[in-house]
C-alpha cells in the first residue's frame, strides 16, 4: 500500500513539474515573464558571447570576461541549448529548462542520500516547481534560476560538491574514494575557475569545519582530506585561468572595510520590500538554519553514521550562511541577494534533510500551499502579451530601422543597450558599449570592436552615472551636425556621413593612469605626452595630463607666465584645437 | 643487490621533481626576450621615452646625453632631452637666462631632427 502511494506521489509530482515547465515556456513566449529579467545585458553575456565566436567568427582571446566566467556548468549548458536552436529566444529558453532540469536531478541525488528515492524525485519535483513558480511571481531570488552569469551555476556546483562529499564520506574501498577524490578535484577546479563565489560558500566552511572535527575524532579527518581535494582545485583553477581564459573585468569594489550593520539592515529593506509570496517563502531560510543549530544540539552524541552525514549538512548550512552574510557584509559592494542563493534556494531541501518523516509531512504541505498560491498569484494577470518568440525588443528594431534607412552598421551606446543591439539586430548591427565621455567600457565585450570607425551613437535618456553618454562629447568630435532621431526613450544620433574612433584607453583607468603619471616630474614630458594624446582625438587623456602639468609647476613654484602658457594649451585641447601640437 | 634499489627509486623522483621544477618555472617565469622586444618597442613612442626620461631630475644629465646624441645623430632623441631640461628649469621657475642656452640648443637639435627627416 506504502509503495502503491509513493509511486502515485512520484507520479503526481513529477508530472507536476513538467506540467510547470510548460506553464513557464508559455508564460515566456507570450512575454509574461519580465523581459528586464532575461534581456539585460549581464544575462545576455552568454548570447553576445556565441553570436561573436560562432556566427561572427571572431576570436575567444580578445573577451574581456566578467570577474567570474561563468564557464561551469552556464557555458556548457548555453552551449548545448545553442546547438538546440539558432532562435536566440529559443536558446535563452531552452537554457532555463535545462538549468531547472539539472536542479531537479541534482536535489533528487542529494535527498536521496538521505531519504528513500522515490520520496526524494518527489520532494525535488515539488520544490522545482515551487522555485519556478516563484520565479515566475517575482524575479528576485527565484528568478536567477532562469537566468545565467547571475551565481545560480555556483549554486549548482554547491550541490554537486555536497553530493560528492557525503559520497567521498560513506565511500568504504580505497578505488571508490580515488575515484570521488578525483572527481572532486576536477569538479571544484570548474567552480572555482567559473565563479569564485565558491570559495566563501562552500570550500571556506568545509574546511573550516574539517579543522573543528579533526580535533574532535579521527574518523572526521576525512572532511578534512575532502577539503584539501577542495584546494587543489584553487591553483589548479588559477593554473589554468591564466592559460586558457582571456582578461577578465575586475570588481569595482572587492572585499573590504563594509559596515555589516548597514548590509543586515539591507537585507532586512530588501525582504520587507518583496511580495507577501516571496517573503513568506524567505522565512524558511531563518527556519532551515535555526533547525540545523537545534538538530547539532540535540545530535550532538549520536555516533551513527546517518547522524554524521545530517550533522555535516547541519553545519554546512550555518557556516556557508554565516561566511556569506560575513564577507557579504564586509564587502564594499551593495548587498545583493544573488550571493545568497544557496539560503534561498536550499532551506527546503535542508529542512527535507534534518526533519523526520512526521515533520517532512508537514514540509510537504507547507510547499503544497506554497505552490497553490503561486498559482492562484497568477503572474500573468497584469502583464500585457508580447510574442517575444516571433518578435524582439522594440527599441531593437526603432534602431534597426534608423540604421538600415541610413545604411550604417557601426555605432556605440552605454552597456545596457549595447548589449541587446548587438545579439538581437536583424539588421546585422554591431554596437559596442561605452561610458559617458564615449570611451570604450571593457567588460563582457570583444575589445578587438573597439577598433574601427563608428556611424551612430545610441544615448539612453533615463540613464545617470558613467552610463549617461554625453551627447557634448559626442558632438565635439563631428564637424557636421548629426540626424537626430528618437526611440522611445533612446536619442538616436546618425553621423553625417562622417565617423568617430574610440580613444583606446578607457577613463575607467584614468585614476591608475593618474597614479602612474604622479611619478612623473617634468611638465615638458607630461606636454609631450599629452600631444602624443591629442594627436591620437584622446582629448580627455590629454587633458588629464596637460592637468598634471599645471598642478607640477605650481607646486614647485614654476613662473606665472610659464603656468599660464600651460593653461593656455589645454584650453586650446579642450576646444579640440590641434594647433598647440608641434 | 635489493639494498641497492632504493638508488633506482631516488633517481627517479628526483627526475620527477626536476621536471615539476622546471615546468612551474618555465610557467612563472616571463620570457626574456619578449619583455626586451617589448620594451624597445615601448621606447620606440616618443611619450613613453617623455615618461622614461621625467626620472632625470637635473637639466644638465640630460644635456650631456642629448649632446651624444647629437654626435651619434640621434636628433630626435636629442631634441627630446634638451627639452625636458627646459621643463625642469621652467618647473624650478629658473631666470630666463639660466633657460636661454638650453631653449637654443633644443630649438637646434630640433631644426637638425627636421632637416635629417625631410632627407
Amino acid at each position: 500500500m506504502k509503495t502503491k502511494l509513493s509511486s502515485l506521489f512520484i507520479s503526481i509530482s513529477c508530472s507536476f513539474y513538467v506540467l510547470i515547465l510548460c506553464w513557464f515556456a508559455y508564460a515566456y513566449q507570450n512575454g509574461a515573464i519580465d523581459p528586464g529579467l532575461f534581456f539585460n545585458s549581464d544575462a545576455l553575456f552568454f548570447p553576445s558571447l556565441f553570436k561573436n565566436i560562432f556566427l561572427e567568427g571572431k576570436h575567444f582571446a580578445d573577451w574581456v570576461l566578467p570577474p567570474s566566467a561563468y564557464l561551469f556548468p552556464d557555458a556548457i549548458l548555453y552551449a548545448i541549448a545553442y546547438v538546440l536552436n539558432k532562435n536566440v529566444f529559443s536558446q535563452i529558453l531552452i537554457f532555463a529548462i535545462l538549468q531547472s532540469v539539472l536542479f531537479f536531478y541534482l536535489i533528487s541525488v542529494l535527498l536521496s542520500i538521505f531519504i528513500r528515492r522515490s520520496d526524494a524525485i518527489s520532494f525535488s519535483a515539488l520544490i522545482s516547481s515551487n522555485i519556478i513558480l516563484l520565479g515566475l511571481y517575482s524575479a528576485d531570488p527565484y528568478g536567477f534560476s532562469f537566468i545565467d552569469v547571475f551565481h545560480f551555476g555556483s549554486l549548482l556546483s554547491f550541490i554537486i560538491l555536497t553530493v560528492l562529499l557525503l559520497k567521498y564520506l560513506s565511500a568504504t574501498s580505497t578505488e571508490g574514494k580515488y575515484y570521488v577524490g578525483v572527481m572532486t578535484v576536477f569538479v571544484a577546479t570548474f567552480s572555482v575557475l567559473s565563479d569564485r563565489i565558491i570559495l566563501v560558500q562552500f570550500v571556506a566552511p568545509i574546511l573550516l569545519i574539517g579543522i573543528y572535527f579533526s580535533f574532535t575524532g579521527t574518523k572526521s579527518k576525512e572532511i578534512l582530506k575532502f577539503g584539501m581535494l577542495l584546494i587543489v582545485g584553487y591553483p589548479l583553477a588559477i593554473i589554468i585561468g591564466r592559460i586558457f581564459l582571456p582578461e577578465m573585468g575586475s570588481l569595482d569594489s572587492g572585499i573590504g572595510f563594509g559596515s555589516i550593520s548597514n548590509k543586515l539592515t539591507m537585507l532586512a529593506t530588501w525582504a520587507i520590500n518583496r511580495p507577501w509570496l516571496i517573503q513568506i517563502s524567505t522565512t524558511l531560510v531563518p527556519i532551515s538554519i535555526f533547525v540545523a543549530l537545534l538538530y547539532l544540539h540535540q545530535n550532538r552524541k549520536d555516533i551513527d553514521q546517518r547522524a554524521a552525514q545530517k550533522r555535516l549538512v547541519a553545519l554546512l548550512i550555518v557556516v556557508s550562511a554565516v561566511l556569506m552574510l560575513l564577507v557579504t557584509g564586509l564587502s564594499d559592494r551593495d548587498f545583493t541577494s544573488r550571493y545568497l542563493l544557496p539560503c534561498f534556494f536550499l532551506a527546503p531541501v535542508f529542512l527535507f534533510v534534518l526533519l523526520n518523516d512526521k515533520k517532512s509531512k508537514v514540509l510537504v504541505f507547507v510547499l503544497c500551499c506554497s505552490t497553490c498560491l503561486a498559482v492562484l498569484a497568477n503572474p500573468e494577470k497584469e502583464k500585457t502579451q508580447v510574442q517575444f518568440y516571433t518578435s524582439y525588443p522594440e527599441f531593437v528594431r526603432c534602431v534597426d530601422a534608423l540604421a538600415h534607412k541610413h545604411g550604417v552598421s557601426r555605432g556605440i551606446a552605454q552597456y545596457w543597450d549595447a548589449i541587446p543591439l548587438h545579439v538581437f539586430s536583424n539588421a546585422g548591427l554591431n554596437v559596442v558599449p561605452v561610458i559617458d565621455d564615449g570611451s570604450p567600457m571593457r567588460f563582457e565585450y570583444n575589445t578587438s570592436e573597439f577598433s574601427g570607425e563608428f556611424s551612430f551613437v545610441v544615448i539612453d535618456n533615463n540613464a545617470a552615472g558613467i552610463y549617461k553618454i554625453s551627447r557634448t562629447a559626442i558632438e565635439g568630435r563631428l564637424s557636421k551636425k548629426p540626424f537626430e532621431y528618437q526611440c522611445y526613450d533612446k536619442t538616436v544620433l546618425i553621423f553625417n556621413k562622417e565617423t568617430i574612433t574610440l580613444p583606446r584607453q578607457s577613463a575607467l583607468s584614468d585614476l591608475r593612469n593618474s597614479a602612474l603619471e604622479s611619478f612623473v616630474k617634468n611638465p615638458r614630458a607630461l606636454l609631450i605626452m599629452a600631444q602624443e594624446e591629442s594627436g591620437k582625438n584622446n582629448h580627455e587623456s590629454a587633458a588629464r595630463l596637460l592637468t598634471e602639468a599645471i598642478i607640477l609647476l605650481m607646486q614647485s613654484g614654476a613662473k606665472d607666465e610659464t603656468v599660464r602658457y600651460y593653461e593656455s594649451v589645454k584650453e586650446k585641447n579642450s576646444v579640440g584645437k590641434n594647433d598647440w601640437i608641434y | 643487490m635489493k639494498e641497492y634499489f632504493w638508488i633506482g627509486e631516488f633517481f627517479v623522483k628526483s627526475i620527477i621533481v626536476a621536471i615539476i621544477f622546471f615546468a612551474v618555472v618555465t610557467m612563472l617565469l616571463p620570457n626574456i626576450k619578449n619583455i626586451r622586444e617589448e620594451w624597445k618597442g615601448f621606447l620606440s613612442e616618443r611619450e613613453n621615452q617623455a615618461l622614461v626620461l621625467s626620472f632625470i631630475q637635473n637639466p644638465v644629465a640630460l644635456t650631456i646625453s642629448g649632446e651624444r646624441d647629437l654626435v651619434r645623430k640621434k636628433y630626435a632623441d636629442a631634441a627630446l632631452k634638451f627639452e625636458l631640461a627646459v621643463g625642469l628649469l621652467e618647473m624650478h621657475g629658473a631666470s630666463p637666462t639660466t633657460i636661454q642656452p638650453y631653449q637654443v640648443r633644443f630649438l637646434d637639435a630640433k631644426r637638425m631632427a627636421e632637416q635629417s627627416e625631410t632627407k
